[in-house]
């Protein structure tokens, strides 16, 4: 299950700590994803942007662990997303060389702060209800449909009637699945948000 | 809100979530698959390997879990090839805590899916959350509650680990509890056979699996990973559920940062957590989660037979050398039981009327020993002579111990019924392997003996080989030697010369006089154990290739290493007809030819016995035997250079119980020392492996022939050791040493002579041009 115990403050503390993988895996779980999806916006394939996200962090923590990083001059993410964005440029400056050696111009510069920091706000509330909706699932008993519901109304577009045919209920059943979850999504993205906002 | 605008709010989030599980989906397009047979029904999972998937299999018209793997999960024709077959393994699996695989295929789309049976029920952790931390960290009681759910996982492990499957991925998400309260296991196999999900970046499951990783998963090479991970995983589970914890600290840790922690545990005792969990099964915990697998609990059936120690107020093993702490456990649960056992005899004969000393008549004296006598004997009703040591009798050390000493209170006047009652008392040591408090019982069974006018020669020369027995253990062979043939002479003229009994005592002088380096006459009386076995005893006796077997080991000691093997080989066949595959006699011998088949050089046959060796051993515990079999791996590690740092760690580990249970100055250990030294040369730390090999030397030395070609081979190191730190000149003379030794001894394993044929090359004791 998600951790939710303890704060991202907590964790940085945890990171001081070479021997602590606990930390460093709950860290890695909380902001690889994001970091992956804004290198992804920015441009990168699939591969790179993992690439990227993954430097970026294995970056962070040698800084962190050396004190170079002061909560008091910046929040975390600005912290991560300015070592990021310089992956990303490394990433446009490989891909320049490579076109410049087939003889094409690329012009390519570093992704400015606005860009980044927008993709970051999205990413994160995309990643957050990712979590949300596993979370969900996880604890939901094997027999329970309501998520299955939930996510035949929400991805598929479909009508409550439509669900409620093809499952052999009513559509009565469908719209309490459909709010029971809306709920508790609501609950957990709230609680998940608030981990994240501790430090950011 | 109002439930218009909620309503509203509801719809919002729909749309919202909706976007995000469509760029899902359409990233991995699972959703359009197909599976011929199959109605897939809905998610029911999502991990970094695959998506778990509620279906309905048309044929046999019932509902289904299937697991789906993801692109990528599957890297190589290698990896698919290894995923079918531990996939098949699992699905023989038969227990009512492992789910049930029904079979496994591929996709319209090409992917690999494994169709299960669908288990009704909520996640291990949402399980445990629901029913016992609603108000908190549950309770005293709840604790024990908990522990009762989890002995059936344990078991399921078990029972997967005896049939050679490894879980590898243990983790909450792997474990359900159905409605009606059973764990079932999930994922036999599959974690194994495609990889880890270490390193996979999709969100979810990297995390949860990390934290239940046991350090040696973590740090090196999956070669490493054997049931012991799966233990370590089931210890940090439990530890969870019983304080909703984790156990924190350092789990990422490289082989040598491992080797240097070993004796480090940083878990927080899961009682400083939640006051409500026991310190028995605080201990049961630590011992599960040691960092050191050898440390650990070696099986998942170990780990379930303390936690039901643990709950129903039995002494546990974890917590063993705690003295005081086992007294306590016997006063409490034996109340009646060391009534019996021990002060309480006292009680008996006391309360029988008899206040006055003098008045305790032989008749008296003789109905304590018939009680005392029948409480010892079920512990001695355990084969102690080829002696597997059993586990439960460790527990009975505490009450040996008061019954020798009311033994020695109430009977030192009876020696004709202390005797006898020492000599059972004396093996059931020597079978805990108690090796001092043995040899104690033993000669004070023998004193008694000699003390008894006109006592049974028969019961006299028992006496004699029994104590011969736990000096040999304690390798004091000179003194064994003496007592041997005290035993071998009584019997031979009052049980005539091919009686079984003096067979026995012909095959234990045998062994003895091959310890200390006398191997013309203990080759004689190896052949002559062997002829007497064959000629009086059925041919399917077990005994027979037991003696096969202690002779393989002379020829093998004495560097005949061909006829060695052969030997084995035909006491292996024997064995495993008689007592079969299973049975830590086969597996002695499988060692046997293993440990020979190394000094043939044929190192993949001698891998494949060991590691069979090794299995079945790991089932009895972690005996001396267990060890040497580890050591002898390790030793085929270093002789493929394979992985030398996790050889190290293993041997130095063994090296550390060897010397725990029989000295830093026992040949057993002296073994040890010298792979540690090797290894430690060729992982180029010369200072230490002088230090090992002189610690192997003094160990040789001090009860040992010097002549004996392991002497050889420790000098060989020695100088070795010397040679890379410089200092040629000081590694003449144990160079010349051990060159004399191994020249002399008949084909003593080429590479071994080779090697100091080298040594003494280059150091100008012999000139180069020799052939």
């Amino acid at each position: 299950m998600l951790d939710l115990t303890r704060t991202t403050t907590a964790l940085l503390q945890g990171l001081h700590d070479v021997d602590n993988a606990e930390a460093w895996a709950s860290f890695y779980g909380r902001y690889v994803p994001i970091m992956i999806g804004v290198a992804r916006r920015l441009g990168l394939s699939e591969a790179d942007a993992q690439d990227a996200a993954q430097e970026t962090l294995a970056t962070f923590v040698k800084e962190y662990r050396e004190n170079k990083y002061d909560r008091d001059r910046g929040r975390l993410r600005s912290w991560l997303l300015t070592i990021l964005r310089t992956r990303v440029a490394g990433q446009y400056r490989a891909r320049a060389v490579r076109k410049e050696q087939q003889g094409v111009t690329f012009v390519g510069g570093v992704p400015d702060e606005k860009t980044t920091s927008d993709a970051w706000d999205v990413e994160r509330r995309r990643t957050i209800l990712l979590q949300a909706i596993d979370e969900l699932r996880k604890v939901s008993k094997t027999s329970d449909q309501s998520v299955h519901i939930f996510e035949m109304l929400a991805r598929d577009n479909r009508s409550a009637q439509d669900v409620a045919d093809e499952l052999g209920l009513t559509a009565q059943d469908v719209y309490r699945a459909k709010s029971r979850v809306a709920q508790r999504l609501r609950e957990v993205v709230t609680k998940i948000e608030s981990v994240y906002d501790a430090e950011e | 809100m109002d439930e218009a605008s909620l309503h509203h709010a509801d719809d919002d989030l729909l749309a919202e979530f909706g976007q995000v599980l469509r760029e899902q989906t359409g990233q991995d397009a699972v959703c359009d698959d197909r599976i011929p047979g199959y109605r897939l029904e809905r998610e029911l999972h999502r991990g970094g390997q695959g998506v778990v998937l509620a279906a309905y299999q048309q044929t046999t018209k019932r509902n289904v879990a299937i697991k789906l793997l993801l692109d990528g999960a599957l890297a190589s024709d290698a990896d698919r090839a290894r995923f079918v077959r531990e996939i098949e393994l699992a699905a023989q699996l038969r227990h009512p805590s492992i789910v049930t695989v029904h079979e496994s295929g591929k996709t319209q789309q090409g992917r690999q899916y494994i169709s299960m049976e669908l288990v009704d029920g909520s996640r291990f952790d949402a399980f445990v959350e629901e029913h016992f931390h609603a108000d908190g960290l549950p309770t005293e009681a709840q604790c024990r509650e908990i522990v009762r759910l989890y002995l059936a996982v344990c078991d399921a492990i078990e029972y997967a680990h005896r049939r050679g499957v490894i879980h590898r991925d243990i983790k909450p998400g792997n474990v359900m509890v159905t409605d009606d309260g059973r764990p079932v296991v999930l994922d036999f196999g599959i974690a194994k056979a495609a990889g880890s999900e270490r390193g996979t970046t999709k969100t979810g499951d990297f995390l949860g699996t990390l934290s239940y990783a046991a350090p040696e998963q973590l740090g090196g090479s999956p070669d490493l990973i054997d049931t012991r991970a799966d233990v370590y995983a089931l210890g940090v589970m439990l530890y969870e559920a019983l304080t909703g914890t984790r156990p924190s600290g350092g789990q990422d840790l490289s082989i040598a940062e491992a080797i240097r922690n070993v004796t480090q545990n940083d878990a927080r005792r899961a009682s400083s957590i939640n006051p409500a969990v026991s310190r028995d099964l605080d201990a049961v915990l630590r011992k599960a989660l040691e960092r050191n697998p050898a440390q650990r609990y070696q099986t998942a059936g170990q780990l379930r037979d303390e936690l039901k120690r643990a709950i129903s107020g039995q002494p546990v093993r974890a917590r063993e050398h705690e003295r005081a702490y086992l007294a306590r456990k016997y006063v409490v649960r034996h109340r009646v039981g060391i009534l019996v056992g021990a002060g309480l005899l006292s009680l008996v004969l006391i309360a029988s009327g008899f206040g006055v000393q003098s008045m305790i008549k032989a008749r008296q004296a003789s109905r304590f020993a018939d009680v005392a006598g029948s409480l010892v004997t079920p512990i001695a009703g355990i084969d102690f002579e080829t002696a597997t040591p059993v586990e439960e009798v460790r527990d009975l050390e505490g009450l040996l111990d008061q019954i020798s000493v009311d033994v020695g209170e109430r009977l030192d006047r009876y020696p004709r019924y202390e005797a006898p009652l020492r000599s059972t008392i004396g093996l059931a040591y020597l079978g805990m392997r108690k090796l001092e408090k043995a040899e104690h019982e033993l000669r004070e069974a023998l004193r008694l003996w000699q003390s008894i006018p006109r006592a049974n020669p028969v019961a006299l020369a028992s006496a004699h080989h029994d104590l011969g027995r736990v000096l040999w253990w304690r390798a004091e062979y000179d003194e064994a030697e003496l007592e041997y043939r005290q035993a071998l002479r009584i019997r031979s003229s009052h049980l005539g010369p091919e009686h079984i009994e003096t067979a026995r005592s012909i095959h234990h002088l045998a062994a003895t006089l091959q310890g200390k380096g006398a191997f013309n006459e203990s080759e004689h009386l190896w052949l002559e154990a062997i002829r007497i076995r064959r000629k009086v005893l059925p041919a399917d006796h077990a005994d027979i290739p037991n003696t096969l077997v202690g002779y393989g080991s002379f020829l093998h000691e004495v560097g005949r290493h061909r006829e060695a093997s052969d030997l084995y080989a035909e006491a292996l066949g024997q064995i495993s007809e008689i007592s079969g595959e299973q049975d830590w006699r086969t597996a002695r011998t499988a060692h046997g030819l293993g440990i020979c088949l190394i000094d043939l050089g044929e190192y993949q046959a001698a891998r494949t016995l060991l590691d069979q060796a090794i299995a079945v051993k790991l089932v009895h515990g972690d005996e001396p035997d267990t060890i040497r079999t580890r050591v002898a791996i390790a030793q085929l590690d270093l002789l493929e250079e394979h992985d030398l740092g996790n050889a190290l760690a293993s041997v130095s580990a063994c090296v550390e119980r060897l010397e725990a249970r029989f000295g830093l100055e026992h040949p057993n250990t002296g073994e040890a020392l010298v792979l540690e030294a090797r290894l430690l040369l060729a992982l180029d730390r010369p200072e230490d492996a002088e230090a090992s090999a002189r610690l192997a030397m003094a160990a040789f030395e001090s009860r040992w022939s010097d002549r004996s070609w392991r002497m050889g081979q420790a000098l060989g190191v020695l100088a070795q050791s010397l040679i890379e730190q410089g200092r040629a000149q000081e590694a003449v003379e144990p160079a010349a040493r051990s060159r004399a030794i191994l020249m002399d001894v008949r084909d003593a394993g080429d590479r071994v002579r080779r090697e100091s044929e080298d040594r003494a090359t280059r150091l100008g004791l012999l000139s180069p041009t020799r052939p």
